[in-house]
């Protein structure tokens, strides 16, 4: 349709159960998008399997259906389009469960910043024209190790980052055998590896001696945009989690302790992702991350990245 | 309280002695005791019973002595009689009596001193020979005087013969005669005579001499024959008398008497031994007994000590005990109530995330309409001067609107924070920076009224939050600032114990009864005027501090102040790259 018309409005679909949400939404965006709007679930997958949409934006909290199966299945009919939680919801399994299925775009707590949501929604409809090239079905067991070898990403070096010896050792043992793993128990070092190696995947915990990650792994993200991001921790709450999608679009947050299959997998998934954005550099657009809201969040994050081009540029 | 009451009203000594129980030992005591006191008994009656009086012995000794001697007497008196030719022995009837009186005496002296078979035997046997040598006395009288007739008739007779012999043809029977008449009278008067055959031959010659008829020769013979005769039958009778066993019975019972009394003498002597020894023995098991009930005694007393001792430690045992009882039950009281405030939080978070998304929904679509709204009349171009005023009046009123729903919206934030839905990040922190940001933050509250007085010490790290914890201590020092009314003082400290940091955030305001210090936590508690305290400030400290797995206490005197003391656990000190200079280092 976009084809057909090229000048016509990107399409964006509201799902809120509360219908006064879907009519305030609708008045600020009807001017630039084609708003269309449900008011649960069910209605939002008939709408989405009837027409295409850039953008799906979705309460979580509603009857039937939660806003992360509606966005899974978004994900699944119309791997396309962009997915955006707007909820007054935000526990630490809807969070996750968001970053993990959902595999959000952006992470928005009502009430919210009309200004915000505008440019939010704008980014989203900017990544959804890049194309997304038909990813292979993928396996969340590990891979056979034949296929591993001829495989194409049998190279991507998977970066460690944990403070306990004992963790990186396991983590070692239970990756090592299928790819490279480098192991860092600081920030520093880890960047150190970095700049040395070919690393596709940092798996990492969120608290590194007393460093909070979650800033860092999207400024990490903005060096070199193709990097997977997964991490593995111990200490995951609602806050950080949000913070992991909007600032870091890290691929994954798994808590520990995490089965070997289940953590093998996701990192294959990692570096499947990884080759491919490898590949199709404009695909990063896709995971672009917002600036923090706050000053001082946002002054860390810029030290950061200052950090990190120091670092591995050295 | 009646276990001290008890004690304190001192030991009461138990009765050393009780009635005594028949046991077994008991009784073999009783027994001993018995025989040792009955042999005892034995032994003085074996030692004195049978005291012999020795004036009484002595008396029974003369009297055998003098019964020897009237015995002796009683034979010597027939011998002289018979020498003195007297028919009686003058002595005689003297005599009998005091043998008989002896003889009486001798029986009551033995009788009375009691004397055994051994000499009662040969008292008797004496006795009877007495009586039968006194009585034997008249017959040997009877046969003296005989004899002394015979014998002085014999004599006359001689004298007679002689003189009628005085014719010449006499001549020669003279001398037969004067031989015959001597011979005859040395007869008489020898106690043991030995001249019967020249009697008999003298007889003999003067019968063959006087073959013509001699009267007077005749009548001389016989006489000389009759004498001879009685004198034999005299002298039988006295060696018969003189052959009575009185003397030997008389030696036999001083023998015996003697026998008896040195054994009973000897007896006495083993007795008194025997006593001597037992005594000894007695005295021995006597002090034995002594030594054994002073040992028991002072046994006793060890144990009376020992159980005294014991009944003080004992009282003091179980005062410990009580004491670490109630500590414990107070521990259990604390530890439950915290249960309970923890669950109610727990609760109260689910709640917290449960409402807020209810009201972020509203709010939600409320907020954002009133900025569309907003933005719509901005945008209206060149409204006439009416419109303009009420289009300002709708924009104040709209501005008004939105500052509702932002206070609502940051209420809603203090919930989420308060929950542990929202938990956020933490780090390592200096808390005395914490402390002086917060002072910074709540100056307004303290300034000119309330002096601030420092007491820092260094510290080691804490992880936290920090917003969190500048919410804490911000949450303290408004409250410590509402409790003072006009000029008071703030006292905050801080200190390192074991790996803890200790904080301390004192006041000198109106301070708090018990009753309100048991609900303080308490989300919602309040005792301030509406619109000046919500009662969530100390919940909200509370859920903070436990986020951290620390402890928050609080002391509180109404009238003097309140003491608050924090203490959270430090960072372990090898993770301590504080993240603040790594922050500064890429500001600058
Ligand atoms: N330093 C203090 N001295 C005396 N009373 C205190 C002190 N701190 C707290 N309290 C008592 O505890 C109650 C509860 O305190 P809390 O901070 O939870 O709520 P609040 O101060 O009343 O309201 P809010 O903090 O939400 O504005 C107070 O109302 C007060 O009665
Ligand atoms: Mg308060």
């Amino acid at each position: 349709m976009n084809i057909a018309n090229p000048i016509s409005k990107p399409r964006v679909l509201f799902v809120d159960d509360e219908p006064r949400v879907l009519v305030a939404l609708k008045v600020i965006f009807r001017d630039h998008y084609d708003v269309q709007t449900a008011t649960s679930g069910a209605a939002a997958i008939e709408a989405l399997q009837a027409q295409t949409f850039d953008v799906v934006v979705s309460d979580q909290r509603m009857p039937g259906m939660t806003g992360i199966e509606v966005l899974r299945s978004a994900k699944q009919l119309q791997p396309k389009s962009m997915r955006i939680l707007l909820t007054g919801y935000s526990d630490l399994n809807a969070t996750v469960d968001a970053i993990n299925e959902g595999e959000v775009f952006r992470f928005v707590t009502k009430p919210w910043s009309n200004d915000k949501l505008r440019a939010t929604l704008a980014s989203a409809v900017e990544a959804a024209t890049t194309d997304v090239p038909p990813e292979a079905a993928a396996p969340i067991e590990a891979l056979p190790d034949a296929q591993l070898r001829e495989g194409s990403q049998s190279a991507v070096g998977v970066l460690v980052l944990d403070p306990d010896a004992e963790t990186r050792t396991a983590l070692k043992n239970t990756l090592g055998r299928e790819r490279p793993v480098y192991c860092a128990a600081s920030l520093d070092e880890g960047l150190g590896l970095l700049a040395s190696h070919r690393i596709g995947v940092i798996v990492a915990e969120l608290m590194l001696e007393g460093e909070d990650l979650s800033l860092a792994l999207g400024a990490l993200r903005l060096h070199d945009p193709s990097l997977v991001a997964i991490v593995l921790t111990s200490q995951a709450d609602a806050q950080r989690a949000i913070t992991l999608i909007n600032q870091s679009q890290v691929y994954r947050l798994l808590r520990k302790p995490v089965s070997d299959p289940l953590l093998r997998g996701t990192v294959n998934l990692a570096s499947q992702r990884f080759t491919t954005l490898s590949k199709h550099p404009e695909l990063v657009r896709r995971n672009e991350t917002e600036m923090p809201a706050e000053p001082a969040a946002r002054t860390a994050s810029i030290g950061m990245l200052a950090r990190i081009k120091r670092l591995l540029l050295r | 309280m009646a276990l001290s009451r008890m004690a304190s009203g001192g030991y009461s000594p138990e009765p050393l002695f009780r009635l005594p129980q028949l046991s077994l030992r008991n009784l073999a005591l009783l027994v001993a005791a018995t025989l040792a006191i009955g042999l005892l008994a034995s032994l003085l009656r074996m030692s004195w019973g049978h005291a012999i009086d020795p004036t009484q012995q002595l008396r029974g000794l003369e009297q055998l002595a003098t019964a020897a001697r009237l015995d002796a007497a009683l034979d010597q008196s027939f011998e002289s009689a018979r020498l003195a030719l007297d028919a009686e022995p003058a002595e005689l009837p003297d005599l009998v009596q005091r043998i008989d009186a002896t003889r009486q005496g001798l029986q009551d002296s033995f009788t009375r001193s009691g004397v055994d078979a051994s000499v009662s035997v040969p008292l008797r046997n004496y006795i009877n020979a007495a009586r039968d040598k006194t009585a034997a006395t008249t017959e040997l009288k009877r046969s003296l005087g005989t004899f002394v007739t015979a014998f002085k008739a014999m004599q006359q007779q001689g004298d007679s013969t002689l003189a009628a012999l005085q014719s010449a043809d006499d001549a020669p029977l003279r001398r037969p005669v004067m031989a015959l008449v001597s011979a005859a009278t040395s007869y008489g008067i020898q106690s043991v005579p030995g001249n019967g055959a020249d009697i008999d031959q003298l007889l003999a010659t003067i019968d063959a001499a006087s073959s013509r008829d001699h009267a007077v020769l005749s009548k001389l013979t016989a006489a000389v024959r009759t004498m001879r005769s009685a004198k034999d039958s005299l002298q039988r009778q006295l060696a018969a008398f003189r052959a009575m066993p009185t003397a030997s019975s008389l030696q036999q019972l001083r023998n015996a008497s003697l026998d008896y009394s040195r054994n009973e003498e000897l007896r006495r002597e083993r007795g008194r031994t025997m006593l001597g020894v037992y005594t000894a023995a007695l005295f021995v098991a006597f002090g034995a007994l002594a030594l054994w009930l002073r040992k028991s005694f002072s046994d006793l007393d060890r144990a009376n000590a020992n159980l005294q001792q014991a009944n003080e430690g004992l009282e003091q045992g179980i005062a410990e005990r009580t004491r670490d009882l109630s500590e414990a039950l107070d521990n259990l009281r604390m530890q439950q109530a915290q249960l309970i405030q923890s669950e109610k939080m727990a609760s109260l978070g689910q709640m917290v995330a449960g409402v807020a998304h209810e009201i972020n929904t509203p709010l939600g679509y409320a907020q954002s309409n009133v900025q569309t709204v907003r933005e719509v009349l901005s945008g209206m171009e060149e409204p006439d001067a009416g419109k303009r005023e009420s289009l300002d009046e709708a924009g104040m009123l709209l501005a008004d609107a939105e500052h509702g729903m932002e206070r609502i919206s940051e209420l809603v934030l203090t919930l989420k924070d308060f929950s542990r839905v929202d938990r956020s990040r933490t780090e390592p922190f200096n808390v005395n920076e914490a402390l002086e940001s917060a002072l910074k933050i709540c100056n307004n509250q303290l300034k000119g009224r309330i002096d601030v007085e420092r007491d820092y010490a260094e510290l080691p790290q804490v992880p936290c939050a920090p917003s969190e914890l500048n919410q804490v201590f911000l949450n303290l020092m408004t409250n410590a600032a509402q409790a003072i009314e006009g000029p008071g003082l703030l006292k905050i400290s801080t200190c390192a114990v074991d790996n803890r940091v200790e904080v301390r955030i004192r006041d000198n305001g109106c301070g708090m009864d018990p009753d309100v210090q048991a609900h303080i936590f308490e989300p919602f508690f309040t005792t301030k005027p509406i619109g000046q305290g919500t009662g969530l400030g100390l919940s909200i400290v509370f859920r903070i501090i436990e986020n951290h797995q620390g402890q928050i206490k609080v002391q509180s005197t109404p009238g003097e102040g309140t003491e608050f003391l924090i203490s959270l656990p430090a960072v372990p000190k090898r993770a301590a790259s504080p993240a603040g200079s790594t922050m500064e280092q890429a500001g600058s």
